[in-house]
């Protein structure tokens, strides 16, 4: 039984509940409802998408009674590319720098914040895509990184 | 007559620099071949012939030489599983988190449902040799993974108490599965073929891993998976008949390698590498005379899918090294002129990583651009190791990174092994991170992000333990005040034995202790990664719905990147130096693909004239803060060792001494 535990903890998806058009699972492991970010950077559990459609991929996070000034959504890819989300829902070159991120401007509410991320095709796209999602609070960015990867 | 006798010497002094010039601009290393199909097919019915002759039917891989999978044939009968043991002692129980790799298990069946436990599927054993005899080779070498036995255990040569260890020690531990550099087959995606690809153990040390080569151009490997046991062959005094290595022979045939470049005409230190233990006349059957692929395929054995490596149970065609589709193709807008290196491509044949400057701000593009080109022309002008004939010019790859581990270049010889590929990345991640006066509470924080897989496995090992005993070992401050480690240097503290080779003594901090070492359990490196390891041992048998992510480590990830410092495993041979700014660190440069000495000068000369062309600041760490400033235990860290009269175009003795 205790096998059976480990392995259920390590395998079990749990179905993302808001904002999807297509599959996507999140994997694995922890409580999703309760993610947070850190200044460490968090590790969030990994969604899984059917990239065969249009993928629309959003995060809830709550804020642990964090009052953020600004929110940061950045890309890393396999083909060497670094980006980051601006305010209009595009994808634009991220130098890497705290100094030029763009305030991604989301809206704060009952303590949580849902992270606006993908609304595209990304079939052609270099996998697995790691995602950073932060905040500004404090002087701090507190962050979280998870991987998109194609269900297989 | 003197004189005209000094002219013709000068003279022929100077031809290799001329061809060395002309090598600077090398348009193409090869022919570009590729495996068809059909050739595919026959390589596994020539294998499959002499494994049921020999009454041990296999599991057989074939790879292309980026490491895309291009069929894996099980025959009838083959185990579907294999202990991974090293023959030493170290293999007690299921411990492996204890005991590193060694009898590692993983579950079968899926949940909730585990019926039995198992050992790990024979297709990851066979897919790792392949890549290995694969990766390790090149037009100017043709190595197996009887060569990589040969090259990563603790004695070189094996066996040889009171030498030091391997070469390549720590070599197995690459192109792992978790890597951010290597690609992976997701299936319907335009970067599904690109190279190079991941192997889903490492690199392998089991004889019964191959190259392929046509016209004597390298176009893949074959791994063989017959005998139930993913191993090492601790003694190599002796000549073995290993059933995995014949049937993998024979599956070669029409596909060898040219004599002349074959391992066993190859040395290093004055010691003769091993292609194979027996040759093609130890074989029971004439592979040319091989029942047809069509005849067995449903017969004697079924193609198979492997999670993560192929689409279906089906054959496809390898891709031609050096053109856009392998992932590895011709620089060709002159960045780094006058060489004329090969570059990393995405599916649209976009560079994956031309030259960009710091996440962390220090270095510029153009500094990138001239630690890489610097580099390349140290490798073009020096005298190879490894590769016939001899006073070839040396074949790497060059990486370049920032103190956040982000790639800021990478580029390569167009022959250079494609296992150096990921290795150069390791390397320059491991020297600016081991450099960086963050490594020691990095590695401390990581254990708070280690999920153990609970009852009855055991818990994986720590992190913290290993920053303990490198601050008792060297000193409080190890790995926080800034000293900087050359790969070599890390190598040191890496070993079962301090000094290297000295048998008696006492293990290196990051090193277990040889009671329970072994190369499948060799400590800090291998602690770093296997969780990830695992992870993707489960996803290929579909136990876990995902893959293992990017980023073998459990360090937390850098805001800049994503990943950690560290996001394909540490590296623990020399080849890599840390780079700095105005004395300030600002990242590491990492080569890998010949000798050892060779990788190391071209790092360290490439930071040195790097800093002379850019002329901004940058170069190697100040010579008062380098770890062979240290004397841990009485006895003092190397840095780098460059080699004796090192260049085809110079009689230039210690290029290295005083810079």
């Amino acid at each position: 039984m205790a096998v059976l535990d480990g392995l259920a903890r390590l395998a079990t998806g749990v179905a993302l509940s808001v904002g999807l058009s297509v599959a996507v699972m999140l994997l694995p492991g922890a409580a999703q409802a309760a993610e947070r970010l850190n200044a460490n950077g968090a590790r969030l559990a990994d969604a899984a998408v059917d990239i065969s459609d249009s993928v629309t991929l959003t995060r809830t996070i709550s804020l642990g009674g964090d009052a953020p000034g600004a929110f940061y959504v950045t890309a890393n890819l396999p083909d060497g590319r670094r980006l980051q989300r601006n305010n209009l829902g595009y994808w634009v070159p991220w130098n890497g720098r705290r100094a030029s991120l763009i305030d991604n401007q989301f809206a704060v509410g009952d303590d949580q914040v849902t992270y606006k991320i993908l609304r595209q095709n990304i079939a052609d796209m270099f996998f697995p895509i790691t995602i950073t999602l932060g905040y500004r609070v404090d002087g701090v960015i507190k962050y979280g990184v998870f991987d998109v990867q194609p269900e297989q | 007559m003197i004189a005209f006798a000094r002219r013709l010497v000068q003279g022929l002094r100077a031809l290799p620099a001329a061809l060395a010039l002309l090598m600077l601009a090398p348009a193409v290393a090869d022919a570009q071949e590729n495996l068809t199909v059909a050739e595919v097919q026959t390589v596994i019915a020539q294998a499959a012939a002499e494994a049921t002759a020999r009454g041990m039917p296999a599991t057989i891989a074939v790879t292309d030489r980026v490491g895309n999978v291009l069929g894996v044939f099980r025959m009838t009968g083959a185990p579907d599983a294999m202990r991974v043991v090293s023959g030493r002692t170290v293999g007690l129980g299921f411990d492996f988190a204890r005991f590193g790799l060694d009898n590692l298990i993983v579950p079968l069946g899926g949940i909730p449902a585990i019926p039995t436990l198992r050992l790990v599927p024979t297709e990851l054993g066979a897919i790792a040799k392949a890549v290995t005899g694969a990766y390790l080779s090149s037009g100017g070498n043709a190595f197996t993974t009887r060569t990589a036995n040969q090259i990563v255990q603790e004695n070189f040569n094996v066996g040889e108490l009171g030498q030091p260890s391997g070469p390549l020690f720590g070599v197995q531990f690459s192109q792992l599965p978790c890597s951010d550099l290597s690609s992976r087959f997701i299936g319907g995606n335009v970067n599904d073929f690109i190279g190079p690809k991941r192997s889903p153990l490492g690199l392998a040390a089991d004889p019964g891993g191959l190259p392929l080569y046509k016209n004597g151009v390298p176009v893949g490997g074959i791994g063989v998976l017959a005998d139930g046991e993913y191993g090492i062959d601790p003694v190599i005094t002796d000549v073995d008949e290993s059933d995995d290595e014949m049937i993998a022979l024979a599956g070669t045939r029409g596909f060898e390698p040219p004599v002349d470049i074959m391992a066993n005409r190859i040395t290093v230190e004055g010691k003769t590498l091993r292609f194979t233990d027996k040759g093609m006349s130890a074989l029971r059957t004439d592979p040319g005379n091989a029942p047809a692929f069509a005849a067995i395929n449903g017969t004697v054995g079924n193609l198979i899918m492997v999670r993560g490596y192929n689409a279906a149970a089906a054959i496809v065609r390898g891709r031609a090294f050096g053109t856009p589709e392998s992932g590895v193709r011709p620089e060709t807008t002159g960045i780094y002129a006058p060489t004329q290196p090969f570059v990393l491509v995405d599916g649209n044949n976009n560079n994956r990583y031309p030259p960009r400057a710091g996440t962390d701000g220090i270095l510029t593009a153009a500094e990138a651009t001239e630690f890489v080109r610097q580099a390349l022309k140290i490798a073009f002008a020096g005298r190879a190791q490894i590769r016939r004939p001899l006073n070839s010019f040396i074949q790497v790859t060059v990486s370049l990174v920032d103190t956040n581990g982000a790639i800021l270049a990478l580029a390569r010889t167009p022959d250079g092994p494609m296992f150096g590929t990921d290795v150069s990345l390791q390397k320059a991640r491991t020297a600016a991170f081991f450099s960086n006066p963050v490594a020691a509470a990095a590695l401390r924080a990581a254990d708070a992000n280690i999920t153990d897989l609970g009852a009855p496995f055991p818990n994986y090992a720590r992190i913290g333990p290993y920053v303990d005993a490198v601050q008792a070992f060297v000193g409080p401050t190890a790995l926080s005040d800034g000293i900087a480690f050359a790969d070599r240097s890390g190598g040191n503290l890496s070993r079962p034995f301090y000094p290297d080779g000295s048998q008696d003594n006492q293990p290196g901090p990051f090193s277990k202790p040889i009671g329970i070492w072994s190369p499948f359990n060799v400590g800090l490196q291998l602690d770093l990664v296997l969780p990830q390891v695992v992870t993707h041992i489960l996803f290929t048998l579909g136990i876990s719905p995902t893959d293992t992510p990017v980023g073998c480590t459990p360090l937390n990830p850098t805001l800049a990147t994503g990943l950690s410092q560290i996001p394909n495993g540490i590296q623990i041979f020399p080849g890599s130096v840390p780079v700095y700014k105005n004395g300030v660190l600002a990242g590491g440069l990492g080569v890998s693909g010949d000798g050892i000495d060779q990788d190391d000068m071209i790092s360290f000369l490439g930071a040195h004239k790097g800093g002379l062309a850019a002329n901004t600041g940058i170069g190697n760490a100040p010579a008062n803060i380098r770890a062979d400033t240290l004397t841990p235990q009485g006895t003092r860290l190397r840095y780098v060792n460059c080699p004796f009269k090192p260049f085809v175009d110079s009689d230039e003795q210690s290029p290295c001494k005083g810079k």
